[in-house]
């Protein structure tokens, strides 16, 4: 076990450690198993410091709350041990997703219909399906030929099922945007990649969520003066800046 | 540590009534609705109150908490007894989201506007009427007194106060490596007076 990394039982306790060294804790935690009873006897203890602050929330939140669970879809249990999914104190996922449960309804219907409708909807979607193929291919060329950059850094950053990974170089002032946990979406709603800089966000394109819940790889190709590179929800098509929070903010490596 | 350990010694919250949060967890995994009323009454109260310690805000606590709910439906069937108990289970996810709501920008602006926000003591007479939090309040005042001081302070800092270790260390004047450990053996103290098993 290495002593310095143990030492970080308590500041991972009580979720003090910056987004990156919480990865790499993590990723000590599951290969060590004196860390892993520590930490569970001192999240045992915040736990009581959270109790020792209860506060009664307002009377409305009761009734939301259960009046949303019959809207969300809880997960199965885990079968692989040892999965992402077995961090003992995993985040949640964006539960901002849940909103759209209703919508996600509305829109299957819609879709039914335009089914019906004939064939004209099929060649559109084998049209879309040959275009995302061609940005697909287009951003792994991308993503090769950025990893070849002499100064090409990485950065991660996990919120619940989520993973965002950002592939950067400085010096070409380039960055590939990878990503994996991200919900479905409905098919009126679309995820945005921007970049942040001193401006404001930019947008850097639109994310195509593939089967397994990761982004194809986007390319940020102006990357100048940019802090992080972030993704929101946006209507199909995009938007010209964010108009939801972001899902993940990932901050460029320096 | 086993669930039943964890129960009896870390407190009265954990098994209000006569089922503990880990079998009505069981219960709501397999999507009982009910049982997740029951899960609310338990820790609806910690929930928020640990989560606007931390954000201020109350509009914006009330949102996270209600996210943070949500999570514990969504999730009830991963958690495992043996990684903790249900209540740390729940407290982690609650604390976890403060802290990354309050560390995205545009939240942590509105938290600096509102920091005035700060009346504690308002918020412990509110649920003084519960004697099992009250108990709890108490246990847990007396055991911040047994830290060094700075021990306290970076516990306060860190947990409460939703910074890193890093920004404790910025505010408190000291060095990383001191935070780190203030902020370990500080823990392990309150974990020893607070007599959470081993």
């Amino acid at each position: 076990m290495n002593a310095d990394i143990h030492t970080l039982t308590g500041a991972y306790a009580a979720n003090a450690l910056p987004v990156d060294e919480r990865v790499d804790f993590e990723r000590h935690l599951r290969m060590c198993e004196a860390c892993g009873s520590e930490v569970r006897e001192l999240q045992a203890t915040t736990a009581l410091l959270a109790v020792a602050v209860a506060a009664p929330p307002p009377p409305a939140l009761r009734a939301r709350v259960m009046a949303e669970i019959g809207r969300v879809r809880q997960l199965g249990p885990e079968l692989l041990p040892g999965t992402r999914d077995s961090n003992p104190d995993q985040g949640p996922a964006p539960i901002r997703l849940v909103r759209w449960t209703r919508r996600a309804v509305a829109v299957g219907i819609a879709a039914l219909v335009l089914a019906a409708a004939g064939l004209g909807v099929v060649t559109f979607q084998q049209r879309e399906e040959l275009r995302q193929q061609d940005a697909t291919v287009a951003s792994a060329l991308a993503l090769s030929d950025l990893l070849t950059a002499p100064d090409v850094k990485v950065n991660s950053v996990t919120s619940g099922d989520t993973v965002g990974t950002v592939v950067a170089s400085s010096e070409r002032d380039e960055a590939v945007f990878l990503s994996s946990g991200l919900p479905a979406v409905p098919a009126d709603r679309t995820y945005q990649l921007w970049v942040i800089g001193a401006d404001g966000p930019e947008s850097a394109g639109l994310l195509t969520l593939g089967d397994q819940g990761s982004t194809s790889p986007a390319l940020a190709a102006d990357t100048s003066g940019a802090q992080s590179l972030a993704v929101t929800v946006e209507p199909a098509g995009g938007s010209e800046q964010p108009t939801t929070d972001p899902l993940l903010l990932v901050e460029l490596p320096a | 540590m086993s669930a039943e350990g964890e129960q009896a010694q870390a407190g009265e919250f954990a098994v209000v009534g006569d089922e503990s949060l880990e079998s009505l967890l069981g219960l709501v995994a397999r999507g009982d609705q009910r049982a997740f009323e029951r899960v609310f009454e338990q820790v609806a109260a910690p929930v928020f109150g640990i989560v606007r310690r931390v954000l201020r805000d109350p509009a914006q606590s009330e949102e996270i908490a209600q996210e943070v709910l949500l999570e514990v439906w969504r999730q009830a069937a991963r958690f495992s007894p043996e990684r903790g108990s249900a209540l740390s289970w729940v407290m982690t996810i609650a604390h976890r989201r403060a802290v990354d709501r309050v560390r995205t920008e545009a939240a942590a602006s509105a938290r600096t506007a509102r920091a005035f926000w700060q009346d504690q003591p308002a918020e412990y007479d509110q649920v003084a009427e519960q004697v099992e939090v009250r108990l709890e309040q108490e246990r847990v005042r007396r055991c911040l007194d047994t830290l060094t001081d700075l021990q306290r302070e970076s516990v306060d800092l860190a947990y409460y106060g939703g910074y890193t270790y890093r920004e404790v260390g910025e505010l408190l004047g000291v060095a990383l490596g001191t935070v780190k450990t203030r902020l370990r053996d500080g823990s392990i103290r309150m974990r020893d007076c607070l007599g959470v098993a081993r």
